[in-house]
């Protein structure tokens, strides 16, 4: 080393994690400038600072004004009204800004619509709805109120129950046929003793506000001097569902993004104001040849859902197809897990024919006195 | 052929990343052109903990094959297919170019940020920081915060820094938020 290096001060070499740091920095400006637009509708600006003016960035949506909830909490806590603690609690815990449904993959809904094929209509809904999503900021999934229509064990519920899994969202039924009164929807009033927020408010508390609220036989409401459906005719429409109120927690929310599925028998036994808030189709038994999908359908959810299923063969015979078949889709299980269980009795591990059993109609008995001998 | 008894020829590559999809067959048409054999859907890699290990077959050709493309596909971006290397994260490996490794640190430095937002109505013993000086917080995330976001103070005999509060980070969380959908979109361009 000659003099004049010992001189000459150190420059420094940038290291190799250096240049590392500054790729990474130049990716996370390169990804940041490619959604200004998008980042920037999401940044609350340097004026604003009651954090109440942001709006939801996409793919999000602010439940309720914080300071509401707050000054309600407060209230609450006041008259040491437990339940409205608990209930304003949880939705405080949660936050004001709640993710919405995402886009289904199509794999999911070509899936949904092998395994529902007599419900091929609503699945196309959702499958058009879905490609709307995709040129969404955020890919927010949105679906229209729906009624779906049919005879009695058709699988309407249990599709609804299979597409709430496809959306990944929360999914609750209400039986309206059961139902008393409107506060299981909107809740009691808190002036009543044993007052409850309602099932919109109870939907409302997870982290994605977009569930799916089954409305089953909404065609058989109850009699009731309390409305069951009267809630409806505002949630069902999404500019006055976002000012909602349940009558317990008294606090505004934005209930205009929850999933609303009906089911009935006989769509004219719907009141027609509330009938044309629904999209409608009709759900009709499927057809011999969607049988057999349906009945491979049931026999893979008992495979997943049932460990005695996994002892027997993964595929059922065609006699045994043929058999299921002619059943609804409704006794479709409930045939499955009798003829495993005869089967299982019989010491064997595949099912036969002869396990399954068709079960005739009973014969309507009228009620009354029955004829004696003497008369 | 002996071969034929260990590759995997399920024609199932889909655990493969795009970029090493495209490597993979690659190498398979180079394979045909010296073999003049047609081997689509065979699978000259597996995965291990997230790299990728050539398979052995016991077919000197076919060994090469599975070596070399391994080797390119560890020098290759599983998200991107930009030039890369091995790196390593909360005890998992991956390889990654420094921009897509750069997005997902900077994801996980969001999402512990959020973890420390406080709830309306938390107890005060959730212990959750009041204020953040910037050199608090990670490089990546101190870059990408909104310079107007910051508060500044003055020390005496020192230089100023710069710090944010609890309300500040609050009206930030729906911006960090977006941020981080776009990051998730960033990292895996197929979603």
């Amino acid at each position: 080393m000659g003099i004049l290096d010992c001189l000459t001060p150190a420059v420094p070499k940038r290291s190799r994690n250096d240049r590392d740091m500054a790729a990474q920095l130049g990716g996370i400006a390169a990804l940041t400038a490619r959604h200004k637009r998008t980042l920037d509708a999401a940044w609350p600006g340097p004026t604003s600072a009651d954090g109440q003016s942001i709006a939801a960035p996409p793919g999000m949506c602010r439940l309720y004004d914080t300071e509401e909830l707050g000054a309600a909490l407060a209230r609450a806590r006041e008259k040491k009204d437990m339940v409205l603690i608990n209930a304003l609690d949880k939705a405080a815990k949660l936050g004001a800004l709640r993710t919405l449904a995402g886009a289904p993959s199509a794999a999911d809904l070509l899936k949904l619509g092998d395994d529902f094929p007599n419900c091929a209509d609503v699945v196309a809904l959702v499958e058009r709805r879905r490609a709307l999503a995709e040129v969404t900021p955020g890919r927010e999934f949105r679906m229209p109120p729906i009624l779906l229509s049919g005879p009695p064990g058709v699988g309407k519920t249990a599709f609804v129950e299979r597409l709430a899994a496809c959306l990944a969202v929360p999914f609750r039924r209400l039986d309206i046929a059961v139902t008393t009164a409107g506060f299981a929807l909107s809740g009691s009033h808190a002036s009543w003793s044993d007052a409850q927020p309602g099932a919109v408010w109870a939907l409302l508390q997870a982290p994605c506000v977009s569930g799916i609220l089954l409305l089953d036989e909404i065609d058989k409401p109850a009699q009731s001097r309390y409305p069951v459906l009267g809630a409806l005719y505002t949630l069902l429409e999404t500019a006055s569902a976002r000012h909602f109120r349940d009558e317990c927690v008294d606090i505004q929310v934005d209930a205009s993004n929850l999933f609303w599925v009906g089911t009935c028998n006989d769509s004219n036994g719907v009141e027609a104001a509330l009938r044309n808030r629904f999209t409608e189709f009709e759900i009709a038994k499927p057809t011999p040849t969607q049988m057999v999908a349906v009945v491979r359908s049931a026999h893979h959810w008992l495979r997943a859902h049932m460990r005695w299923a996994l002892a027997f063969d993964e595929e059922l015979p065609a006699d045994v197809l043929e058999a299921l078949g002619e059943l609804s889709p409704r006794a479709v299980i409930r045939a499955l897990e009798d003829g495993h269980a005869r089967a299982a009795a019989d010491g064997r591990r595949q099912l036969r024919r002869r396990d399954i059993v068709v079960p005739s109609t009973p014969n309507q008995r009228r009620i009354g006195f029955i004829q004696g001998p003497h008369q | 052929m002996s071969h034929h008894q260990t590759i995997d020829d399920s024609g199932t590559l889909d655990f493969l990343p795009p970029p090493w999809l495209r490597i993979h067959q690659e190498f398979i048409v180079r394979f045909r052109r010296v073999t003049g054999e047609d081997r689509q859907g065979w699978c000259l890699v597996k995965l291990e903990g997230g790299l990728p290990m050539p398979v052995t077959s016991g077919d000197r050709v076919l060994d090469g094959m599975a070596r070399k493309s391994s080797q390119v596909m560890s020098a290759t971006c599983c998200a991107c297919g930009k030039p890369a290397r091995r790196r390593r994260n909360q005890g998992r490996s991956s390889i990654q170019c420094a921009s897509c490794y750069g997005k997902s640190k900077l994801m996980e430095e969001v999402q512990n940020l959020l973890e420390e937002c406080p709830r309306p109505m938390e107890s005060p013993c959730a212990e959750k920081p009041v204020a953040w000086h910037e050199h608090d917080l990670p490089l990546r995330l101190r870059h990408v915060i909104p310079e107007a976001l910051w508060r500044r103070t003055s020390p005496p005999s020192a230089n100023p820094v710069r710090y944010m509060g609890t309300a500040d980070l609050l009206r930030l969380e729906p911006w960090l938020q977006h941020l981080v959908c776009i990051l998730q979109c960033g990292i895996n361009p197929r979603d």
